[in-house]
């Protein structure tokens, strides 16, 4: 295993690739192969948040000029998600790298069950009476969706409880150096309830938020490293902006399905490395 | 002449942001591999590693000594100084946004994310 630009840029854009295509993310694939090459955890960590901010901004702009980001949630949601990152990423400069490894396989576990969920079961939105603190914030969309060819108005709930419970999605995302995209997914779609389109543009959106507010506590750690940081958001970029091209190409339960053989392989390759790392 | 929407604003920002420190990144990269004459990522070279105190102090060095001395290190360094602010000029056009409509509740929750942001960059 050798750490070179190029074997680092192309296995991100592999990662970013994979990642866009089941809407998990590039940091969760990415960062345990960038320690199988040999690259120390919570270096990964450091120089992978930093990179999400590329990839995530990336789509988010296209989402966003769309329509099917609600901004508005989106801001109000970031004052939870920037604190749980800061808290997350200094958690993670104090903490053993031996600790972080079972983090990270347990995260790793929860996505592996939110995307066997995603194989046997669809999300469907079904409407509810805005409560007063929601509707004080204005919190409420308007999208036009392409596959129903129809516009889906849809109006957010419970805000009292999604915001504080998306510092938990920050708080992991800080640690972990990831967007945690799969977490704040469930946040929108179970508990505020948006529409699905809405709720993985609005992630997608608030992960470039996250990812800068991770940064500004690693870019003071020295961990930063401008030629590793530079292969794996050049790589991470094209991956990503290629799987989110033949995505609407690809059967949804064959890539789901494949994607869940490599996430078991790094589970098994986390728990290994936290068990014999000193 | 019509305002521009807020979506529109940011989705520009977003987009101009990402090309330009990924073509830093790209060029820095070029630098890197003719100058070292190797792909090898060395882990233990000081000159690669961001050296930060506060972090706007340290954006005026990186672009003062991209200027004067161009290197890899310096043009990567800067590459992923304009990603960082990215996400911070979005905060800030929407700040400036929601000042212009008079929506001065989303005022008052885009400036908390904005302070917790600058406190966090200015911290050593």
């Amino acid at each position: 295993m050798s750490s070179d630009v190029a074997t680092i840029a192309s296995t991100s854009a592999l990662a970013g690739f994979v990642g866009s295509l089941i809407g998990l993310g590039g940091g969760a694939i990415v960062i345990p192969i960038l320690t199988l090459l040999g690259i120390p955890l919570k270096q990964a960590i450091a120089n992978s948040m930093i990179t999400l901010i590329a990839t995530s901004s990336g789509s988010a702009s296209a989402y966003v000029r769309e329509r099917l980001t609600n901004v508005k949630a989106a801001m109000y949601l970031e004052i939870f998600t920037v604190m749980g990152a800061i808290v997350g990423a200094t958690i993670t400069l104090l903490v053993p790298s031996k600790y972080l490894y079972f983090f990270f396989a347990a995260f790793l576990c929860s996505a592996f069950y939110g995307i066997r969920r995603k194989v046997l079961t669809s999300t469907t939105y079904d409407g509810k009476p805005q409560d007063k603190f929601s509707k004080w914030l204005e919190l409420e969309g308007a999208y036009y969706d392409e596959s129903l060819a129809e516009e889906v108005s849809y109006k957010i709930v419970r805000a009292h409880i999604g915001g504080p419970a998306m510092m938990i999605a920050g708080l992991a995302a800080g640690m972990l150096g990831i967007g945690a995209g799969a977490f704040k997914v469930a946040i929108h779609e179970l508990i505020l309830k948006m529409p699905p389109k809405a709720s993985s543009a609005t992630s997608n959106f608030i992960i470039g938020m996250t990812a800068l507010a991770g940064s500004t506590v690693f870019i003071a750690s020295g961990l930063v490293n401008v030629v590793l940081a530079g292969s794996i958001a050049v790589g991470a970029t094209i991956g990503s902006l290629a799987g989110s091209r033949l995505l609407p190409k690809m059967s949804d339960k064959a890539i789901r399905g494949l994607f869940l053989v490599v996430l078991t392989y790094l589970i098994i390759q986390m728990v290994y490395k936290g068990v014999t790392s000193p | 002449m019509r305002k521009p929407a807020l979506e529109e604003v940011i989705g520009y920002i977003l987009v101009i942001g990402v090309i330009t420190s990924l073509t830093m990144e790209l060029a820095g990269l070029v630098l890197y591999v003719s100058g070292k004459r190797t792909m090898e990522i060395d882990l233990s070279d000081p000159e690669a590693y961001v050296r930060s105190r506060d972090f706007f102090a340290y954006v005026f060095d990186v672009a003062s000594s991209t200027f004067g001395n161009p290197n890899y290190a310096t043009v990567m360094a800067l590459g992923l100084v304009f990603l960082m602010l990215t996400p911070y000029l979005r905060v800030v056009a929407s700040v400036v946004y929601f000042a212009f409509s008079r929506n001065y509740k989303y005022v008052a929750i885009t400036l908390i994310v904005l302070a917790m942001l600058t406190a966090s960059l200015m911290a050593r």
